[in-house]
């Protein structure tokens, strides 16, 4: 799951800013609960996207708190959408060669 | 808030607080952050019909062991101080020969022709600094790679500003050696001369105290990956 949080929290903050919390409930909203890592990975992961200039985080005032927002930067978008390219490329692939062979005699 | 509900939060907050090594105020801003994720989580809880104390611990246990995470923060408070030693030589060195440079040609430091090996010195100082500064903008350009190691890339910038310290430093010191009444002259009487001593020193300084600090943030790294082998 590590390798691909990255390309997830990106993903989810493709509709706009969010801070810490609200990323992580929106990655379990948006997996149906299914996704279940440590909530304290995502804020690491977030500085590290950071960092790598994919995401800008600043502190502003959300809901009357002070909260460590983050934007999508440019270089976040280019990301997300190459990381969408490889995994639809992926994804197909595996499902290709996973997919129950047709049985014996049935025209192709 | 009661003091009940503050304390499994507080406790594990403590906790990381005290396992990670870096500058003090990304740290603070890490804890920070920690703080409200773990707030909120637990507001969510107590939102659910949760009471405080245990709405606090799920929080806490939700947000995994700290020897689990604090490693994934020490890694980026390594990769941002290596960024900074990086930035530092990649701006001070080529800053350095520019500026005494400028000292030599503006005639503001004058003085007699320097001897050879002053001159064989002088030339070695420049190709190390010009190759340093060189190698640290790859570096700083190395720390926008996620996929990188952090760490490495932070050891790297580490071992070039030893280097520098050592090689820009030390020829430094050799020349000023070699051409000894001519330095000290040039230390006492003039003032441009003086300052320009002055400020080398300061970034030389600056160096080290950068590459230390990097060590120490490389060395807390390592000691996280002992405890999470045991």
């Amino acid at each position: 799951m590590r390798g691909h949080l990255d390309g997830l929290i990106l993903s989810v903050l493709e509709d706009g800013p969010r801070h810490g919390y609200a990323i992580i409930e929106a990655l379990q909203a948006r997996s149906g609960g299914a996704l279940d890592l440590p909530t304290g990975t995502v804020y690491p992961a977030l500085r590290r996207l950071e960092r790598a200039g994919r995401l800008s985080g600043s502190w502003s005032t959300v809901g009357g708190r002070e909260r460590r927002t983050y934007t999508l930067t440019r270089a976040g978008r280019h990301a997300l959408a190459a990381q969408r390219a490889d995994w639809s490329e992926f994804s197909s692939v595996v499902e290709a060669v996973l997919r129950p062979p047709r049985p014996a005699g049935e025209p192709s | 808030m009661t003091a009940s509900l503050r304390d499994p939060l507080d406790a594990h907050l403590a906790e990381l607080d005290r396992s990670l090594r870096g500058p003090a105020r990304a740290r603070r801003d890490i804890v920070r952050e920690a703080r409200d994720g773990l707030d909120d989580a637990a507001d969510a809880y107590r939102r659910g019909g949760v009471d405080p104390h245990t709405a606090a611990r799920l929080a806490v246990r939700d947000f995994g062991p700290v020897a689990e995470i604090a490693p994934l923060y020490q890694d980026e408070l390594a990769a941002g101080q290596g960024r900074r030693t990086a930035l530092l030589l990649a701006i001070a060195l080529p800053a350095l020969m520019v500026g005494w440079d400028f000292v030599w040609q503006s005639g503001l430091a004058p003085g007699p022709p320097a001897p050879a090996a002053v001159k064989v010195l002088a030339r070695v100082q420049d190709v190390a600094a010009t190759t340093i500064a060189a190698v640290s903008g790859l570096l700083v350009a190395l720390t926008f790679r996620r996929t990188r190691s952090p760490r490495r890339v932070a050891a790297a910038a580490m071992v070039t500003s030893m280097v520098a310290v050592v090689v820009c430093g030390g020829s430094a010191i050799a020349m000023n050696l070699v051409n000894a009444s001519e330095a000290w002259l040039r230390f006492t009487t003039q003032p441009v001369g003086l300052s320009a001593y002055v400020v080398s020193l300061g970034v030389m300084v600056l160096l080290n105290v950068s590459a230390l600090r990097t060590l120490r943030t490389l060395r807390a790294a390592r000691k996280d990956d002992r405890h999470r082998v045991e």
